[in-house]
């Protein structure tokens, strides 16, 4: 194993700014974040998202199990014990973490009808009565006790505690996350609010959208039927609250660019004049006297 | 650098239908094969490929740099002249590239070498960035493979990261052209990373694209095309009656038309003459040039506009040790000296390194029983072990 060694010295991973324009903040983000990885030794995404591809339409998540030693590199923490004894961060952020985890656990922590249902899904000794049941019906209830969270920045945004719970799984201890299980009816912009006061921060986890979180080494767990339907037919667009910084790179922001590109977000905005005929079929030809098969390579 | 056997997970068949992983199997043969995986040291993955990755890339930005603005250069492309400024301008703009594929020949002992630059059209970007991914952990969680076992491929983040820094909550119009599922299944996932970054997005097939009397491109909602992510070959678009139209100045295009210097093996003579007797190159030049002499008979033909694998010829002494058919061709073709792909149990891996951004960041094999790789290929996922 060499994980340990010192990486390669790498040429500069930079955008150039061509014909001399400046280099775009774009790169030194990710100049940022490969001196970021190159501290971890770690050569994978940290946390796979798909909100369209996947089977079912709310989207799926995934994390590497595996942690880095920044304090914003996405990881499974089992304890406040055992983020501070991780050196990562200091113990009072470990403690606010899962203070914020346990936030979320309170209100959206699964419940049973029964001791031994409860125990059966997450192992003996596993399961409570709600500390601070929100009604009599929560309190007749039994919950599983928190066994971890998730805490880490990635790309899709930030994880800011998300509480963990054990599950048997053919007779393995795994890790599940919570649902968040608004009792309310439901309603998109409600339950986006939710979401972020329940400590989900600014998108990652797209309110109530998910269905699936899957943390590959710890856990699968299939979180229930999508609670929000509306954020989760348009989870990227519509349930990531200030998860999109402005960026220098964007061509919209080059003046050369800014005429075509005003167009760009608001289509609806183009100016067409009141008779306009369109002609197609016009692409694709090349494609046909060229090869039979894709365009790819 | 190891092939090694292994089972298929038992849960192969659930997650490809989870993921959406659609065309595992093309044709009723196996395309995504976890039969073996590859196996690599963090070393030779950062020595060997992600550090001379990272030094082609400026260099190809480099020749392309000096392309754009050097009629000769552009003419040898082929690119035709009434698009010179089309490409010009891109460069000029700074318009970003998303992505691009190196595909190298590497066996873990000598210095991986460049085959060629998909910098236009690659594909089997979902394979490796995605469905390559969740294998890792399954097999690790599964205990097939060591805790600490690693993969060369933040892809889907760097994508992400990418898209989000192409614009604020912009409109994404992507097409492919109609009847191949996996140039749908890249163009949707570039769509599931777009939206992640924020943006709106419509697929639609090149063919479908109009051409509105105003002189915009719109979709079939006659919503204006102003970004478009284009699987679809630029000399295929300058070769086509729309490709000619002023509409091609109003729309921004991903990759941009600049890429048109790149994703073409006129290339692979301009960057060994930059940077000649570089470990990562092999010698190359135009058929027309009579110093392809040195090359001797153990050379690769192949034609300018070339596609996975198409009309490819291997010259080994007296020996054709590999010939592909198709349509290209009669562009003109490039020689570059022969190199054998390494044998690993009968099989020939090429090593695809992905570049997002300007930044080389994941990687993924295919592999062939012969020694041209085609579209018919295996993509078999890797592990860094050690």
């Amino acid at each position: 194993m060499s994980y340990g060694s010192s990486p390669a010295p790498r040429a500069n991973f930079g955008l150039r700014g061509h014909d001399g324009s400046a280099v775009p903040a774009l790169a030194r983000g990710l100049g940022g974040e490969a001196a970021k990885r190159e501290a971890d030794n770690m050569k994978r995404t940290m946390v796979l998202t798909l909100v369209a591809l996947g089977a079912g339409s709310a989207g799926l998540y995934f994390f590497a199990n595996s942690g880095g030693p920044t304090a914003d590199t996405p990881r499974v923490y089992k304890s406040v014990a055992d983020c501070v004894s991780a050196r990562i961060q200091p113990a009072g952020a470990c403690e606010q973490q899962w203070n914020a985890a346990n936030l979320v656990h309170q209100k959206g922590a699964p419940d049973y009808a029964s001791m031994e249902v409860c125990e059966k899904q997450h192992g003996a000794g596993k399961c409570v009565k709600p500390a601070t049941p929100e009604d009599a019906e929560r309190a007749s209830r039994y919950i599983p006790i928190m066994s971890g969270y998730f805490f880490g920045k990635a790309p899709q945004g930030t994880f800011q505690g998300v509480p963990l719970y054990s599950i048997l799984s053919d007779g393995a201890e795994r890790y599940r996350v919570a649902e968040i299980r608004p009792k309310e009816p439901v309603d998109p912009v409600n339950s986006l609010e939710k979401s972020k006061t329940a400590g989900n921060g600014e998108g990652g986890q797209g309110g109530t959208s998910r269905t699936l979180l899957f943390i590959p080494g710890l856990a699968i767990g299939a979180t229930g039927p999508a609670a929000a339907p509306a954020a989760a037919a348009a989870p990227a667009n519509a349930a990531r609250p200030g998860a999109m910084p402005a960026s220098p790179t964007s061509p919209a922001a080059t003046p050369a660019n800014t005429a075509p590109r005003a167009q760009m977000g608001n289509p609806a905005a183009a100016t067409k004049p009141a008779a306009t005929t369109t002609s197609r079929g016009g692409l694709g030809s090349a494609a046909r006297s060229a090869s039979a098969g894709g365009s790819g390579g | 650098m190891h092939r090694v056997k292994c089972d298929q997970r038992p849960n192969f068949a659930d997650r490809a239908e989870e993921l959406g992983f659609k065309f595992h199997s093309i044709d009723g043969e196996p395309y995504w094969d976890e039969t073996a995986y590859y196996e690599f040291t963090l070393r030779e993955i950062e020595e060997d490929i992600e550090a001379p990755s990272a030094e082609l890339q400026e260099l190809c930005l480099d020749f392309a740099g000096k392309a754009v603005n050097d009629a000769e250069i552009l003419e040898r492309l082929l690119i035709p002249e009434q698009h010179w400024n089309l490409v010009r301008d891109s460069w000029k703009r700074g318009d970003p590239t998303l992505y691009g594929r190196f595909d190298f020949a590497y066996d873990g002992k000598g210095p991986a070498k460049l085959l060629e630059y998909n910098a236009d059209t690659p594909t089997s970007l979902y394979e490796a960035a995605v469905f390559q991914w969740v294998w890792l952990e399954d097999s690790i969680a599964q205990k097939r493979l060591p805790d600490k076992a690693d993969q060369y491929n933040s892809i889907h983040e760097k994508l992400i990261a990418r898209l989000k820094g192409m614009g604020q909550k912009a409109f994404l119009h992507l097409a492919c052209m109609a009847g191949s599922e996996e140039d749908k299944g890249t163009i949707a996932y570039i769509a599931d990373c777009a939206m992640q970054a924020g943006h709106g997005t419509n697929m639609l097939t090149v063919e479908e694209i109009g051409l509105r009397s105003d002189g915009y491109f719109v979709d079939m909602n006659d919503r204006q095309i102003a970004w478009m992510f284009k699987l679809y070959p630029w000399e295929w678009v300058f070769a086509d009656q729309f490709g000619q139209s002023p509409a091609m100045t109003h729309t921004r295009f991903v990759e941009p038309p600049w890429k048109a210097v790149l994703s073409n093996k006129g290339l692979l003579p301009y960057l060994w003459e930059m940077a000649p007797n570089h470990p990562n190159l092999l010698p190359a030049f135009f058929e027309d040039d009579p110093a392809k002499s040195v090359l001797g008979t153990r050379f690769a033909k192949k034609p300018i506009y070339s596609r996975e694998g198409a009309n490819i010829l291997l010259v080994d002494g007296e020996n054709v040790v590999g010939r592909s058919g198709g349509n290209y061709g009669e562009e003109g073709y490039v020689r570059q000296a022969l190199v054998h792909l390494p044998e690993f149990e009968g099989r020939y891996p090429v090593v695809g390194i992905w570049i997002v951004g300007d930044e080389p960041c994941g990687m993924g094999l295919r592999e062939d029983s012969g020694l041209i790789t085609t579209d018919r290929s295996r993509f078999l996922p890797h592990a860094i072990v050690g």
